[in-house]
């Protein structure tokens, strides 16, 4: 959880300001999640502060969410390219891989 | 690579407040309350800011954005280029030059927190296994682990993903199965379908009953399982060879539903030889009269899907001039030449 807090503080994601009446305050909780390794050992616990979005009302705390996603079909597109121009196409960072 | 909490970078603009997290309130003040300068995991703009920032930081670097797609983004340099396919918070990038590539990197992790994914090349659940003669596509991990979770890990295997003679219908009067399960295998199957086109039309047809599933569609869909069971392994190959041309398959099933009498399409493209996309098992829209017009329907959708790739592929810097669309009805080809037909049709 201090992880999870440290990173906020990092990003300088908010300021503690007084409450007054006309906020709509919006709650908090912690989400846990044990990370698991290949063979089912727990690795790390890991903590996510997350905000109860749905107490948020259209228009007063948000106003357009729509954000575009890739298909599935322009990741198969881009490997399959990369793989006949010998474009070294790598999730994991710059691997030589067609020398 | 992917971006470490990556909805806390997006800033918000809306002015938002949240309590303080339980367990951790400020000794002070403990009626105060945050007010947001970035996004937080569960806000419903949380994603769109994200992108917003991501967008921009890229734009400033010069980046130009896909024509069609929004999330891919493209910078040329000379005679290098260098493509990246942003997934949410999961970024795939490809280059001609090693230089680019790496100066992407360092250009990410001084913007953001960046973690490289370990030994495995996986993106979005799918290995990637890059080989010297091309690059293998495969989710056997997802799909043994999908075989665990429903207690089929022991099952006996099966050649077929499903019985050729094999006719669902709604069955009101079957026994009812429990609908989250049935759900819940739908879609852990739906999403296998990334890299296997195999189960795609099978799994589509089992996900037409989702609304009410009974006993005899659980069924089907468990046999769906024993297939995978014997072929954990099967992937996508992508080879490297260096013919680059654009083909698109179609087809259709004539009243294939029993219930409303719609045609069904199927369409494939292959680049080179490399499956890139496929639909089948789709539902068309209306009620076609005759296999010509049925064939002429999925042959629509065909095109449609190759004016998608060939967009991408421009913008990846290949201009392809011919793209042929196979179709095997004569009347349905004839057609397509013949605009002054379609009112009869």
């Amino acid at each position: 959880m201090h992880e999870e807090l440290n990173q906020f503080a990092r990003n300088e994601v908010w300021t503690l300001v007084p409450r007054t009446s006309e906020m709509n305050v919006i709650g908090t909780k912690w989400v846990f999640k044990n990370k698991l390794d290949g063979q089912g050992v727990i690795v790390r616990n890991k903590a996510r502060l997350v905000a109860k979005g749905y107490y948020q009302e259209e228009g007063i705390d948000y106003g357009e969410t729509y954000a575009p996603i890739a298909r599935l079909e322009a990741v198969r597109l881009i490997l399959a390219y990369a793989c006949m121009n010998w474009i070294q196409a790598s999730p994991n960072g710059c691997q030589k891989c067609f020398p | 690579m992917d971006v470490k909490s990556a909805f806390l970078n997006g800033y918000i603009d809306e002015e938002v407040y949240v309590c303080q997290p339980p367990g951790f309130e400020d000794h002070e003040h403990p009626y105060y309350v945050f007010k947001l300068k970035k996004a937080l995991y569960g806000l419903k703009q949380a994603p769109r800011q994200w992108y917003e920032r991501l967008n921009n930081f890229l734009l400033s670097h010069a980046y130009e954005r896909g024509k069609t797609d929004k999330t891919l983004f493209i910078k040329k340099a000379f005679n290098d280029i260098i493509l990246v396919q942003v997934y949410v918070d999961d970024i795939i990038f490809g280059s001609t030059n090693q230089n680019l590539c790496e100066q992407f990197i360092a250009a990410m992790q001084g913007e953001f927190e960046m973690s490289m994914m370990g030994e495995h090349n996986y993106f979005l659940g799918l290995q990637i296994k890059q080989l010297n003669h091309g690059t293998f596509l495969s989710q056997t991990k997802y799909c043994k682990e999908l075989l665990k979770k429903f207690d089929m890990e022991n099952c006996k295997e099966i050649s077929t993903p499903m019985a050729t003679n094999c006719y669902l219908d709604l069955d009101e009067k079957g026994t009812s199965v429990d609908q989250t399960k049935y759900r819940g295998l739908i879609g852990s199957l739906l999403y296998l379908t990334a890299s296997r086109p195999d189960i795609m039309f099978s799994v589509c047809l089992c996900a037409k009953f989702q609304s009410n599933p009974k006993e005899s569609h659980f069924t089907i869909a468990k046999r769906i399982l024993k297939y995978l069971q014997g072929t954990t392994n099967v992937g996508l190959w992508y080879p490297s060879e260096v013919t680059l041309n654009l083909v698109g398959y179609s087809d259709s099933d004539f009243a294939g539903c029993k219930i409303d009498r719609k045609s069904t399409s199927g369409t494939c493209h292959l680049l080179g030889s490399s499956l890139i996309s496929w639909h089948s098992k789709k539902k068309q829209a209306c009620v076609a009269l005759s296999t010509a017009e049925a064939k002429y329907i999925a042959a629509g959708s065909c095109c449609a899907q190759s004016l998608w790739i060939k967009q991408q592929l421009s913008n990846f810097g290949l201009n392809l001039s011919k793209i042929p669309l196979l179709c095997d009805n004569t009347s349905a080809i004839n057609l397509t030449k013949n605009p002054v037909q379609h009112s009869t049709y």
